[in-house]
């Protein structure tokens, strides 16, 4: 019996690690949003008391949601791209898409703030259109939906293409042209064989962007408006200025519960355990 | 067959050794983590001061901070805050003080001395001849005083034509339209609202805050940025991203006649604030705290830093010091406190948890 288990030791790091720095912290703000053992639900009463917490929540997801379709849409092809280029130019392309992945998340918000602000040192966007005669005055892309959308997405883009490009690598091109040699058009071809094929790596990236974009905190809070106020944001609001702890555990709590049934459908759905692997 | 698929022999000793290596690796790391946290000791000749970060405290490094450094040989770290009370209230809870020395608002001394967050200041050290009696708290010194004014861009009100001149103004979509900006933050804007509703400043306190509330709706979709830090309203007139803003006098100031930025500002109906210096409860550093705080508030160093930022001096002598033109520029000068308010301290301190509850539930509302 006990030697069955032996096969486990290797992981024994990883479990003391995760329970140590992952499951009693956990642990911790579950107690903290509940006032201890007094089991004290008096924080989540307050959540369900007005509709402003879940209005903010549902803002999220959809934020969310958003972010992770810009993603899809420009990273795809990308990684095809990527996937099907000679080495020598997929190295060079792979380095602008791993480069913005290295820098500071704040230098990148605040490179968009710069570029996309009505006038003054930046503004590259609106003096590029006022001189072109596109527009007659200078317009907002500030503070709104917007500038969160462009900045988040450009932020979690990499993730996305990394992903597709790494699923689409272990996929035999010679199927396309096989395809293609039957008598299948191009679009057909796309849709029938390529498409499925990549759809693990269209879930996994989907779901990572989605998951990562639920809890961004600095991006809205920088260059959002008070509309694109995300949970995190309250989190924060909750622990730092009013020092309600408990309340803002109870957010992180929800946010959690939110996302583990995220995870849940997402893994009912297209097993999310084989995605991890790879096409096999 | 079973053995092929197990290969017992092999496996269970690579197991095994990559067990030991990884046991051995963690034994390693928490030796580290060991000796890093021994190492982590108190610096005896350094003190930790928390202020409120761009133009003024780089006006406050040259006036105080790198004087006294010289002076003393006693290191300074500086960290800033946005006047966020909880970070202090949870690095005295939780024992883990940071910050030796914190410049604070009124109403967070006040806060602060009920919910015993803050060590006494001993009186004995520092000299307080000069320094005005209204400065003088049993666990603070005012170290100078600012306002929150009204600013505007000269770009969309050039010199000639008729600008913002009070909050009723500022609240005029339909005389001034464009974007503003104001602070997120309910100290001093409520101020603000119930002035722009036509409330008298002399009889603003205690503030109706339902009143200053539903005066913030008519302007509420007009705001495009709920400023944070001290240096954004000036960077939102610069950029002209909005067209007017509250913001601290010394900022503007700093970027009008220093940066040369187009903006100017109005002293009507300001709030002025004293600020304090607070030494946070649990401080190892105590009598070095109270040594700097000592040589800040000398009348050379007060009027050094008001030559930098005109905020005014909470010691007077410091004011001999001061050229005429920067005189007329501080918030205390007669001629400015006339037109201004001051912030009632003790009635934020006694309703400020439960305004920003509301605050910011309004400010999520449609």
């Amino acid at each position: 019996m006990l030697r069955r288990y032996r096969i486990l030791l290797p992981l024994l790091p990883a479990i003391i690690f995760s329970v140590i720095f992952f499951c009693y912290p956990l642990i911790r703000i579950f107690a903290l949003s509940v006032d201890g053992y007094k089991f004290d639900f008096v924080s989540y009463a307050e959540i369900f008391k007005t509709t402003l917490y879940l209005k903010v929540i549902v803002n999220t997801l959809l934020i969310s949601t958003l972010i992770t379709f810009l993603c899809l849409v420009l990273g795809y092809p990308v990684a095809y791209l990527l996937s099907t280029t000679t080495k020598k130019k997929r190295n060079i392309l792979i380095l602008f898409v791993i480069l913005p992945l290295w820098t500071s998340l704040l230098v990148r918000t605040y490179a968009w703030m710069v570029i996309l602000q009505q006038s003054g040192m930046g503004g590259q966007v609106n003096q590029f259109l006022l001189k072109a005669g596109i527009i007659d005055e200078p317009l907002t892309y500030m503070y709104n939906l917007f500038s969160v959308s462009v900045a988040m997405t450009h932020v979690l883009l990499p993730l996305m293409i990394l992903t597709l490009y790494a699923v689409m690598r272990s996929i035999n091109i010679e199927i396309l042209l096989i395809s293609r040699n039957l008598g299948a058009n191009r679009f057909r071809t796309f849709f029938k064989i390529y498409l499925p094929l990549t759809l693990p790596g269209i879930i996994a990236g989907s779901f990572i962007v989605f998951m990562m974009a639920l809890g961004y905190f600095i991006t809205p809070a920088l260059i959002g408006g008070r509309r694109q106020t995300m949970i995190a944001m309250l989190i924060d609001n909750q622990i730092n200025y009013l020092l309600n702890w408990s309340f803002g555990a109870a957010l992180s709590v929800i946010l959690l519960i939110v996302v583990t049934i995220i995870y849940i459908v997402f893994n009912r759905s297209f097993g999310l355990d084989k995605i991890w692997g790879g096409l096999r | 067959m079973k053995q092929l698929l197990y290969q017992k022999t092999n496996s269970v000793k690579w197991y095994t050794k990559f067990y030991r290596m990884a046991f051995v690796s963690l034994l390693v790391t928490i030796i580290f983590a060991a000796c890093f946290g021994c190492s982590q000791k108190d610096v005896e000749n350094e003190i930790v001061i928390c202020s409120w970060g761009g133009a003024f405290q780089e006006a406050q490094r040259d006036a105080f901070f790198e004087p006294f450094e010289e002076s003393t040989g006693i290191k300074i770290v500086e960290a800033s805050y946005n006047a966020e009370y909880g970070k202090i209230k949870a690095m005295v809870d939780a024992k883990k003080v940071m910050w030796d020395v914190v410049d604070v608002e009124t109403s967070a001394l006040f806060r602060g001395t009920k919910e015993d967050l803050f060590e006494p200041i001993d009186y004995t050290i520092v000299d307080t001849t000069h320094v005005l009696s209204e400065a003088i708290h049993p666990f603070g010194i005012g170290t100078d005083f600012f306002s929150t004014v009204l600013a505007y861009s000269t770009n969309a009100f050039p010199p000639g034509t008729p600008h913002p001149r009070n909050w009723k103004d500022f609240w005029d979509i339909k005389k001034f339209p464009g974007r503003r900006s104001l602070r997120k933050d309910p100290r001093s804007t409520l101020e603000f609202a119930l002035l722009a509703d036509g409330v008298q400043p002399d009889s603003l306190y205690p503030l109706d805050v339902e009143r200053a509330f539903r005066s913030l709706d008519r302007i509420k979709n007009h705001i495009s940025v709920w400023w944070v830090s001290g240096h954004q309203p000036v960077q939102l007139l610069a950029d002209e991203e909005v067209i007017m803003t509250s913001a601290f006098n010394g900022r503007v100031w700093v970027a009008k006649n220093i940066d040369a930025i187009p903006i100017d500002m109005v002293w009507n109906q300001a709030v002025m604030y004293p600020e304090w210096w607070v030494i946070l409860k649990g401080s190892k550093h105590k009598k070095l705290a109270i040594k700097f705080i000592a040589f800040a508030l000398s009348s050379e160093r007060q009027a050094a830093l008001s030559k930098l930022i005109p905020y005014g001096p909470t010691n007077r002598d410091a004011l001999n010091y001061i050229d005429n033109k920067i005189l007329m520029e501080l918030p205390t000068n007669t001629k400015n406190l006339e037109m201004q308010v001051i912030i009632d301290g003790r009635w934020w301190s006694e309703n400020e948890a439960s305004i920003i509850g509301k605050w910011n539930s309004w400010l999520l509302s449609k």
